[in-house]
């Protein structure tokens, strides 16, 4: 398997107790891989990791690029990192400057900062947020923003830590689609996420818990095992869950993801 | 208590957000409110926005930001202790850098002894399943779910009796959850408190409340208790409001001419399922 990013042997220590421990993950490239885990299970920890905010030293790669105290900058603009952190509010007062603001650091000519704009919002479905105050949007708007923030300056791989906490139910649909698109079109995205429903169209899942990953494959083998998942404190979600118990009963004879799916199998 | 909305209008940056609304929350209740826009009914209840209309507490005029100073009989102190509001989290959740100087501050606004006051603040950590150790933690090195946690007991410590909560579910696992829950259940039945949940998550809505208000386009699009609403759900889907998982696994089930109730529990659909395809294979 081609290694697009990676994570080799990290090993992370501190105040005398080890978190990782030769940890290790290969990623390939246009995929969407989500890392599922609860509350404390190391989520956040690997996500500060990956985004250079806790340094290391080789033990993150991307492409052909090996993260170092060297290459910070070049690493980091080439990864877009959408965390869940409420300390990070927008910087800017209008929905517009908030998106400019990272192009402008990235020292764009204003044609190109306008273009990239007008690109992405019209993808994204934003155009009537562009005006409005940061401050004036809802929590789903807000949540939506952050991830589209993530992805302004055309990363090459997006970090999502449990980013879809808040949207809607309908946005945060409408979101996994767009990312679908974009990773069809050559993206990576390394969802790490405690929301089963943003890992249905993974091409693979990890199980992270207490910094190990304790099991891999793809969601259907995952959810094979669900007495795990709900040992561990992952949430079912109610349609997989009703079909997990009918297959039980011998109902159904697989797991669906869809309510309609689900029922035109039990009554057919 | 009860609270009234009569003929209430509020605008934000010259768009209508409130349309003349008439809206009724009743007292010992967990009521549900789902609107896009979170703070508008909270800030209005807490008197921090200016409005059109008027709002009754048991009947007591509110004033609200500027508003007839003086006419009102609710003091904005005296309200302070009456209503609790558990936002999201943002920066200025908590004032303070340490869970107890969290707790010192919520001290002021509560007359009983130091010792009465040590034991409270135990007590309400420990509903909300955290143990003593968090009052000597920094609270920057607590988790998302522990700062909602200690967000949600530094507000049940003024024994509040309205309790505001927006997202109660936000970040918690399923053990959590099912902890809040119990909280939210315990203060309404055995304390009798008037409970406001928002949400836009029509699953917790349904799961949680005992009336539910729909704000739709800035009017009352329903306002009546949960089960009723999603017994007749056609206004919902003639405005786009989606269905909880259980009551659109009923409204399928229809269309293969199956008659699965609206239940509120897994489990129990399974059993009413069960039931059901037994039924069909017997026919």
């Amino acid at each position: 398997m081609s290694s697009f990013f990676s994570i080799k042997n990290l090993t992370y220590e501190k105040d005398n107790k080890t978190y990782f421990k030769d940890f290790n993950l290969h990623i390939e490239k246009s995929k969407f891989v989500s890392i599922l885990g609860t509350n404390k299970s190391g989520k956040s920890l690997l996500t500060n990791i990956i985004s250079a905010i806790i340094p290391t030293n080789d033990v993150c790669s991307l492409n052909d690029l090996s993260l170092n105290s060297k290459n910070v900058l070049e690493y980091l603009s080439k990864i877009g990192v959408v965390t869940n952190n409420f300390n990070q509010d927008f910087l800017c007062k209008k929905v517009k400057d908030e998106l400019s603001y990272p192009l402008e650091n990235l020292g764009l000519p204003e044609h190109k900062i306008n273009k990239r704009i007008t690109e992405v919002c019209k993808f994204f479905e934003i155009e009537d947020l562009l005006n409005k105050n940061t401050s004036d949007l809802t929590l789903s708007e807000k949540k939506k923003l952050l991830i589209i923030m993530g992805l302004i300056h055309n990363p090459d791989i997006l970090i999502l830590d449990d980013a879809f906490y808040g949207l809607t139910k309908d946005a945060e649909e409408f979101m996994l689609l767009k990312l679908q698109e974009l990773v069809n079109g050559g993206l990576t995205v390394l969802n790490i996420t405690s929301k089963l429903d943003t890992t249905y169209k993974s091409s693979k899942v990890y199980v992270l818990n207490n910094f190990k990953i304790k099991k891999e494959g793809s969601l259907l083998d995952i959810l094979n095992n669900d007495t795990f998942l709900r040992k561990i404190g992952i949430e079912i979600p109610i349609v997989v869950d009703i079909s997990i118990k009918l297959k039980f009963y011998g109902l159904i004879s697989k797991i669906y993801f869809d309510i309609n799916e689900l029922e035109g199998a039990l009554w057919k | 208590m009860e609270i009234k909305f009569l003929n209430v209008s509020y605008k934000k940056e010259h768009i209508d957000i409130l349309k003349n609304i008439n809206m009724y929350i009743s007292d010992n209740k967990i009521t549900g409110i789902y609107h896009d826009d979170y703070e508008v009914i909270p800030n209005i209840i807490m008197g921090s926005v200016d409005y059109q209309g008027r709002v009754l507490i048991d009947n007591q005029e509110l004033k609200g930001k500027g508003k007839g100073k003086g006419k009102s009989n609710l003091e904005n102190s005296k309200r302070i202790k009456r209503v609790s509001y558990i936002k999201e989290l943002d920066n200025d959740t908590f004032l303070t850098s340490k869970v107890s100087d969290e707790f010192y501050l919520m001290k002021k606004s509560i007359t009983s002894s130091d010792k009465d006051y040590i034991d409270k603040v135990i007590s309400v950590l420990k509903m909300v399943g955290l143990d003593n150790s968090y009052l000597k933690r920094d609270i920057n090195t607590l988790s998302k779910s522990d700062k909602r946690l200690l967000e949600i007991a530094l507000n049940l410590i003024t024994n509040p009796d309205i309790l505001i909560i927006t997202e109660p579910f936000l970040y918690l696992n399923k053990n959590k959850k099912f902890n809040i829950k119990k909280i939210l259940l315990d203060l309404r039945k055995k304390y009798k408190k008037t409970i406001i949940i928002l949400s836009n998550e029509i699953n917790v809505l349904y799961e949680l409340t005992d009336n539910l208000i729909i704000l739709k386009d800035g009017q009352v699009l329903v306002n009546d208790r949960t089960k009723l609403i999603f017994k007749d759900y056609n206004v919902l889907e003639k405005n786009q409001i989606a269905l909880p998982d259980l009551v659109l696994f009923s409204k399928i089930a229809l269309e293969y001419n199956k008659k699965i109730d609206n239940y509120l529990d897994v489990n129990d659909l399974i059993k009413g399922v069960y039931k059901v395809a037994s039924k069909t294979k017997d026919d």
